[in-house]
């Protein structure tokens, strides 16, 4: 190792080139995952935020807790399950208005019981138990929206009063506000006065529930639920492919690299292999080389995407998940020392006997 | 006992349609402190003759013994190279990123045989001995080809092996430095009793060497010195 990056010192420039190039890479990967990540939550962090193991739903509604109604029938027989923990949710699109503008802003009102534990977490103000009070996503305060402001909502034309602010709650690429089961009720009242409240989905947070069977419903567990929400899946699956295509096209760049190296350094080879130098110290010595690359590069690819990370503005949907950004950097190296290991095979096949015969420096 | 023992080695290479005879039935004896030269035009095998010397290149027939013992497969070549040979090259081949001193204490460490205080000690006195203890420190780049030469000597030296060859040592320098390089591996050879091959076309140093030999019509023929 110590040998290997003497190496890596004295050819400073060249290994700079190369160590330039795996950190843009790497910084192109990172980057990658957080907005994947970023899209990820921009679609589901209100699911995903909620302390839930199961979603239980109308069997008719695909998984898709919009599409779903639990009428007083299906409401009787998720009484019959005696659930420990159960509180209902249903989630609306709309839109709203600052009371006096014209500029109406996409939402999505959830509404749920302010004690239960799928209630958002409040950073400031309190919660909207009382009706006609809401509380936004603080991705509103851009928009300007302080506490104790007036907004109307465009279908109802509902004026309700900004109590508290929650954080990092996104649904469909919108961002959430919460309001009482109360307020909801009466939202929806004013566009049709028959309105009578029927739960979406019911939200639980028993364990074992997959094996239950229930008539004409579903019980969805979480990650499901957020892989069926409308776009989540095509929208992931893509960015997942791009990314990991990405690190292939990244570590097979390395590779012809670390190659192109080696058969420059096919004279030094000859010598140290005429010098009795055994394979593995040499595959070793390659190996390591690598390594050390693949390693500085990847931290401070890492570093730059997380140093980034802090200075997007939050309207961006980026957010690194460290767990991922630890996968792919792993990955990334693994993938680095594979394409080395191909130098080492052509490393292996140079015949000692070249130096002899006219070695020309 | 001689050191090196060369038993009717013959070597052929395919040229063309016909088959050439590099090596015809050769034989060569090289015994602990003499210093051996093999001259010849070039192409006419002394590198090749080297080359199966030196456990790089396997003859067609022939037995060779090294230090008594008949040197076997290719796969105890790299061991055997490390262990019992030295090598010197035409142009020094020296690692152009480490210091004198690192690469010496590498190949003393690959080979095992000295522990790494005995190494340091060897390398100071073999570095002494050539007059470059001054260049220890010091990049290939940052010194003359004789001075290149003389680490490539030390190199050699180091692991004590039993046989020295050596591939026109003195070709990449002017005649006064090829001279000082080729007296030097003579008091090496004396000091440490190490038997030498060194393929040559310079005939101005073999004064300096025990033994001639002409490499001609693929047979070794002494010459009176």
């Amino acid at each position: 190792m110590k040998i290997a990056f003497k190496e890596l010192l004295f050819y400073k420039k060249k290994y700079l080139l190369i160590e330039l190039l795996v950190v843009l890479m790497m910084f192109m990967v990172v980057f990658l995952s957080g907005l994947t990540n970023g899209l990820a939550r921009a679609v589901s962090a209100s699911i995903e935020n909620m302390d839930a193991t199961y979603f239980i739903v109308a069997d008719d509604a695909d998984q898709v807790i919009t599409y779903s109604s639990l009428s007083e029938e299906k409401q009787d027989s998720i009484d019959e399950l005696g659930l420990e923990t159960a509180t209902a949710l249903n989630i609306q699109r709309g839109s709203f208005a600052e009371k006096g503008e014209k500029d109406k802003i996409d939402v999505t009102y959830f509404a749920v019981d302010t004690d239960s534990f799928i209630a958002p977490e409040i950073i400031s103000g309190k919660t909207a138990s009382k009706t006609d009070t809401i509380v936004l996503n603080d991705s509103y305060k851009e928009d300007g929206f302080e506490i104790g402001d007036k907004i109307v909502d465009k279908a109802s034309e509902k004026t309700l009063t900004v109590v508290g602010f929650t954080k990092n709650s996104m649904y469909g690429h919108t961002a959430a506000a919460y309001v009482s089961k109360e307020t909801f009720v009466e939202m929806n009242q004013e566009l049709n006065p028959q309105y009578q409240w029927l739960p979406q989905a019911i939200v639980t947070q028993d364990e074992d529930l997959s094996s239950k069977e229930l008539n004409n419903l579903e019980i969805v567990d979480k990650q499901s639920l957020i892989s069926k929400i409308p776009g989540y899946s095509a929208e992931q699956s893509t960015l997942n492919m791009i990314l990991w295509v990405l690190v292939l096209a990244a570590a097979a760049i390395l590779g012809v690299f670390f190659y192109i190296v080696t058969l420059e350094k096919r004279q030094q080879f000859g010598v140290m292999k005429a010098l009795g130098t055994k394979m593995s110290e040499i595959a070793y010595q390659e190996i390591s080389q690598t390594f050390l690359l693949s390693l500085f590069g990847v931290v401070l690819g890492d570093g730059l995407a997380i140093l980034l990370s802090r200075v997007l503005p939050s309207s961006m949907p980026f957010f690194l998940n460290y767990g991922d950004v630890l996968t792919v950097s792993a990955a990334f190296i693994l993938i680095c020392l594979l394409a080395g290991l191909i130098s080492v095979l052509k490393v292996s096949r140079i015949d000692p006997i070249e130096i002899i015969n006219g070695g020309e420096d | 006992m001689s050191v090196l023992n060369l038993k009717a080695i013959s070597k052929s290479y395919q040229d063309g349609e016909e088959e050439r005879t590099i090596l015809d039935k050769l034989d060569l004896q090289v015994s602990a402190g003499e210093f051996v030269a093999i001259l010849g035009p070039s192409g006419s095998g002394k590198s090749t003759l080297l080359s199966i010397a030196g456990a790089l290149l396997s003859a067609d027939s022939g037995e060779i013994y090294l230090d008594g013992e008949k040197v076997g497969s290719q796969k105890e070549w790299t061991k055997l190279r490390r262990e019992k040979i030295g090598f010197i090259f035409q142009n020094h081949q020296l690692l152009p990123f480490l210091t004198i001193a690192e690469q010496l204490d590498m190949i003393g460490k690959f080979s095992k045989r000295f522990s790494k205080t005995e190494v340091k000690q060897r390398q100071e006195a073999l570095l002494a001995e050539l007059g470059i203890a001054d260049c220890a420190k010091k990049y290939p780049k940052q010194l003359s080809g004789g001075q290149k030469q003389r680490a490539a000597i030390a190199r050699a030296f180091l692991n004590q092996p039993s046989l020295i060859l050596a591939d026109e040592p003195t070709a990449s320098l002017d005649a006064s430095r090829g001279r000082q390089v080729a007296e030097l591996i003579r008091q090496e050879v004396k000091e440490r009793q190490t038997a030498v091959v060194m393929v040559t076309h310079d005939e101005r140093i073999l004064d300096v060497v025990d033994t001639v030999y002409r490499l001609e019509n693929a047979k070794l023929v002494k010459v009176n010195n």
